[in-house]
């Protein structure tokens, strides 16, 4: 039986662990697909305070777990398969493995959202791929297509610029919704171009990416454009399918939540799934604090403890 | 058991005139799922034994590593593929669990017979 089970370990769900097991919570976490989460596909973090000199996310997230095991916090490194969340003690599962816990801290992250279009899961890790930082390099003299106007697209597209022969943005809308910072450099670099309102229907090619399938969403025209990758920048999907029927969430699949509480008592959010708008680092690292400092006044007032 | 650090100018010896199938991990420093993938990397020169060996390729290391990679096919990394007297058999692509890639691995192997 646990105090606090923390599913994720990304920046909030490992701060989250750090603060339970100092404030002496018997304390599990539940890590997911990968340590560090979205970081641990960063190459070089440049912004956490402390680091002047910068560090790469893979040897910040060791840091982050390496702390929060010197308080006692325990790991299993799996996806939980399913929570219940019905009455308490809650119970959450790993395969045929269950384990009880008084309190919850749900710090899932988010998954990079698909186009759902045929070839994308086929040709995914062949062409079709979503971490710039990862692989640019080996687009060295190649096509490239990257999905999306926002800031990661342009940042993405601006490091491959650096390999690729050309790198082609397709964008749904008529503007791109990057930062002006983005836009006015990939805007003048001679190896991106823009295609606005058009869509991609299909990725094309056997073994590997040879193309795509566009829609012009004005005249409805369609296309086939010759590339070697498609890189995928529309945003994110929240990972919470397995909260679902659990805890109150709106159409989107967000936690409702009034700061890091859920509708269930006992049962916290911290991370990317209750921060729209700043997603850093430091921003996960403070939201995974107070689900933390939350969860042990939540324990403190149960009668039972 | 080391493993061979393979540079461009070693792979016609150590991969084309090999009489061992030649296993390549396609790999950089600067690759997340690369680090998360090590361990396992390290346990299959133990698992293939003398059926087949294990080689990488740091497609960061220098330009040549890169532009044979690229040659290779290879679009992301940690990419594995088999080969077979120099000819490739097939490929791993991404993160698989130990015994995923080893079952993929003896799989692709039986073609080299």
């Amino acid at each position: 039986m646990y105090d606090v089970i923390i599913l994720g370990a990304g920046p909030a769900g490992l701060t989250a662990a750090l603060y339970a097991a100092r404030g002496k919570l018997k304390s599990l976490v539940i890590t997911g697909p990968m340590v560090g989460g979205q970081i641990a596909l960063t190459y070089q973090i440049d912004n956490y305070p402390g680091f002047p000199e910068g560090l790469t996310g893979p040897e910040l997230s060791d840091r982050f777990k390496a702390h929060a095991e010197k308080f006692g916090a325990e790991f299993i490194e799996a996806e939980a398969t399913s929570v219940d969340l019905a009455s308490n003690p809650y119970k959450a599962w790993v395969g045929d493995r269950v384990f009880d816990t008084s309190s919850l801290i749900v710090a899932t992250g988010m998954t990079h959202r698909g186009l759902g279009v045929q070839g994308e899961d086929r040709l995914m890790g062949r062409g079709v791929f979503v971490c710039a930082t990862c692989d640019a390099l080996l687009y060295e003299d190649r096509k490239v297509v990257v999905v999306g106007g926002g800031d990661s697209a342009l940042q993405e597209a601006l490091d491959l610029a650096k390999f690729a022969s050309e790198v082609t943005i397709v964008h749904r809308r008529e503007e791109l919704r990057a930062c002006r910072c983005l836009t006015d450099r990939a805007l003048i670099e001679p190896r991106i171009k823009f295609l606005y309102s058009t869509v991609v229907e299909e990725i094309l090619g056997e073994k590997r990416v040879q193309g795509v399938r566009l829609r012009d969403l004005k005249t409805g025209e369609l296309k086939v454009v010759d590339t070697d990758g498609v890189l995928l920048a529309i945003g994110w999907n929240p990972n919470t399918g397995l909260l679902r029927g659990e805890i109150e969430m709106n159409d989107s699949g967000y936690p409702k939540t009034e700061g890091v509480k859920t509708s269930k008592p006992g049962v916290f959010v911290a991370g990317d799934l209750i921060d729209r708008n700043y997603r850093q680092v430091v921003t996960s690292c403070g939201s995974g604090c107070a689900a933390a400092i939350e969860a042990i006044r939540w324990l403190e007032a149960q009668p039972s403890h | 058991m080391s493993i061979l650090d393979l540079r461009y100018a070693d792979w016609d010896r150590e991969v084309d005139s090999s009489n061992t199938p030649v296993v390549v991990e396609f790999w950089h420093q600067s690759c997340p799922l690369c680090k998360k993938i090590e361990s396992t990397v390290m346990g299959l020169p133990t698992k293939l034994g003398e059926r087949a060996k294990l080689v990488r390729l740091n497609v960061m290391d220098s330009r040549e590593n890169r532009r044979l990679a690229i040659d290779k096919g290879v679009v992301g990394t940690p990419t594995f593929k088999v080969y077979c007297r120099g000819v490739e058999v097939g490929e791993i692509v991404g993160l698989e669990t130990t015994e995923n890639l080893m079952g993929t691995i003896e799989n692709l192997l039986k073609n080299c017979s």
